[in-house]
């Protein structure tokens, strides 16, 4: 089969690989229709995540039909249509069975690697280095699907892929961003990064009650969309004092909510900003946290910062004076894919929402070499990159 | 009733528990590394005098491993899991060189359960990959076959004791064998119904003793990760009711793999 593996560092090739096999009884192989590129993979493109080695197939948004089943499997047809979350969950542990899906305690074959790095491990994830199991990804034209009883989420006849493709990831992960942040209704929120999960976490927080998102970014195109298709007021960094116009913007409370969805390879022109970037060139830190102070200074006190933004290892100068002065909750971490997916499909079925707006690129497995180099130089005003596997 | 369970349960814990030190180098270890780095440090002083670029960073050796024999604790063992039972324990008496891991694991699922499938011994090497075979010779006796560092065949005998009531299973190995060891495993309700805890913990001494361990953690042999491993794999079948692999799944580096020109593609 085809499939997009990783080389190194800006090394990324579509090869032909041998097929994904059952390996245990409850696996699936589902044949890929649609996958996508993840803001996530540019950490992988860029490598600035750990344990990646060559040869990995990428890939953790994707969607198709089921071609196989392990014997385990009893809720599944051959024939059906599936999204795939891209967290591996067991649905039996502890962490399953309260609802905090993305910490199985099961999934991850590799488990002792993440427990030398965090102490405990987390659930496995598809295409996303060996710490966090290894399994193969999804941008390929098979893949296998443990756990696939509790994991794939069929999906009703005469809905398109495009509408529900980003359940597996993004979608759930701007809901859960905007949940994370407590939104009530009346609330302002403020978002840092207007990608594919930024829009999604702006269109979470407005149905989640917030009167008024503010979202912040400097690539024009990407405001742009923030405002046009999210309904955001914007500000642009790269023109304005972020706090300032903040306060400015609230009345001097400073916005109820923060939320940071750019993670660990934050731009910015501030001094501790050219700081991270010269001390993760050499290595001191593996994370560039400007966003994630930027946002922990700009709360209002008593709010509440959330952080769906990819985080790996270590990063400096984190305020926790300031977020101690201000009593501000902070919670963040892994989509809890599982809880939310099901909720999502409906309201995509009832219209609240249709996904595919952030779609501007469809293309093959073959070219996705190509589409990571103009995803992650935002050209060709890239927001999303749709795989096209079956064309 | 609950009561006198518990107090039967502390009774038979404390029989076979092996009292651990917070240090974890034994006495003989520590007399060896205090002269041992007495000299060096003196070696390193009269090189120092001459050349403080050698001198010195071996005075600092001699240094660290007096501070080690002083201390009676390894930074290295610690990082490596092992322990050694603390000088007035039985254990010391009957193994005074023995390694000791202990390892805890919680499992939703019921303990007797548990005690259950674990009492299979025949079934512990799917969980234990070192252990090549466990044949219960009687109700009281089995015999392990394992595969220990550089491939080498390892053999023993032991006495099992099956305590259902208790949740606990004790082995002991009889004189004789290839790695002379006791160890035990019990499972015992966790709080707030998060299931059970799993503690395992094993003494075992080696021809080589440390340095053999030592070897075997190298050679990724060590018993210790082979326990933590085969305690996360128990968990995963029984909460799961199988164990996560990638083993032979597709990569782009296998031999049949090969890149796709984009312009034959096209």
């Amino acid at each position: 089969m085809k499939a997009v593996c990783w080389f190194g560092k800006h090394d990324v090739r579509t090869m032909n690989v041998p097929d994904p096999q059952i390996l245990n009884d409850r696996d699936a192989i589902v044949r890929v229709t649609s996958s996508a590129i993840c803001g996530s993979d540019m950490h992988l493109y860029d490598g600035v995540m750990p344990t990646m080695r060559k040869g990995d197939i990428l890939g953790h948004e994707f969607m198709g039909e089921i071609v196989e089943l392990g014997k385990g499997v009893k809720n599944l047809k051959v024939g059906e249509r599936v999204v795939i979350p891209f967290t591996i969950s067991c649905g039996n542990c502890y962490f399953c069975k309260n609802d905090m899906w993305s910490l199985c305690d099961n999934s991850n074959p590799n488990a002792n690697l993440a427990e030398i790095a965090y102490g405990y491990s987390p659930s496995a994830l598809y295409g996303y280095t060996h710490m966090f199991g290894g399994y193969a990804g999804g941008q390929a034209e098979y893949v296998r699907v443990p756990f696939a009883d509790v994991g794939a989420l069929k999906i009703p006849d005469g809905v398109p892929d495009e509408k529900v493709l980003f359940l597996s990831d993004i979608f759930p992960t701007g809901w859960q961003a905007a949940e994370n942040a407590d939104v009530k209704r009346g609330d302002t929120v403020a978002v840092w990064g207007c990608g594919p999960v930024g829009l999604f976490t702006i269109k979470s927080a407005y149905l989640q009650g917030a009167e008024r998102v503010i979202a912040i970014d400097d690539i024009p195109y990407r405001l742009r969309a923030a405002a046009e298709q999210g309904g955001a007021e914007t500000i642009d960094y790269s023109q304005v004092d972020v706090f300032e116009a903040l306060k400015e913007m609230t009345g001097g409370r400073g916005p109820d909510a923060c939320i940071d969805a750019v993670g660990l390879e934050a731009h910015g022109l501030s001094i501790d900003a050219l700081y991270d970037r010269a001390k993760t060139a050499v290595k001191l830190e593996t994370g560039r946290a400007h966003v994630l102070r930027q946002a922990i200074h700009a709360c209002r006190k008593g709010g509440t910062v959330s952080i769906p933004g990819v985080y790996g290892g270590f990063v400096d100068k984190f305020p926790i004076g300031v977020a101690f002065a201000k009593g501000l909750t902070m919670r963040m971490g892994q989509t809890h894919m599982h809880k939310y997916m099901r909720p999502l499909l409906d309201r995509i079925v009832k219209g609240d929402i249709d996904p595919s707006f952030v779609i501007t690129h469809r293309v093959r497995l073959e070219d996705v070499p190509d589409s990571y180099v103009m995803f992650g130089g935002h050209e060709d005003e890239c927001m999303k990159v749709k795989i096209d596997v079956v064309h | 009733m609950p009561q006198t369970q518990q107090a039967g349960t502390a009774a038979t814990l404390h029989a076979h528990q092996f009292h651990l030190d917070a240090n974890n180098i034994t006495r003989q270890e520590r007399l060896t590394t205090g002269f041992g780095g007495a000299a060096v440090l003196l070696m390193g002083i009269g090189r120092a005098l001459r050349s403080p670029v050698s001198g010195l960073p071996m005075a600092f050796l001699g240094a660290s491993a007096i501070a080690r024999a002083v201390s009676g604790r390894s930074r290295l063992y610690r990082k490596l899991g092992v322990q050694t039972p603390s000088s007035d324990s039985p254990l010391a008496e009957r193994m005074p060189n023995a390694i000791v891991v202990e390892h805890v694991v919680t499992i939703n699922c019921p303990a007797d359960k548990l005690f259950r499938e674990w009492s299979k011994l025949e079934n512990l090497p799917t969980f234990m990959h070192n252990i090549v075979s466990v044949a219960q010779l009687s109700a009281t006796r089995a015999r392990w076959i394992a595969e220990g560092p550089g491939n080498r065949r390892l053999e023993w005998e032991t006495e099992v004791e099956f305590n259902k009531r208790e949740k606990l299973i004790a082995w002991k190995s009889l004189p004789g064998g290839d790695v002379p060891q006791e160890g035990f495993v019990y499972f015992e309700p966790a709080p707030g119904g998060r299931g059970t805890e799993m503690t395992f913990q094993l003494a075992y001494t080696m021809t080589g003793g440390r340095l053999s361990m030592l070897l075997g953690r190298v050679s990724g042999a060590d018993p210790s990760q082979h326990i933590r491993e085969a305690l996360r794999r128990f968990k995963a079948r029984m909460e799961a009711g199988e164990v996560p692999t990638t083993e032979g799944q597709p990569t782009g580096v296998l031999p049949q793999a090969t890149e796709i020109s984009r312009k034959e593609a096209a």
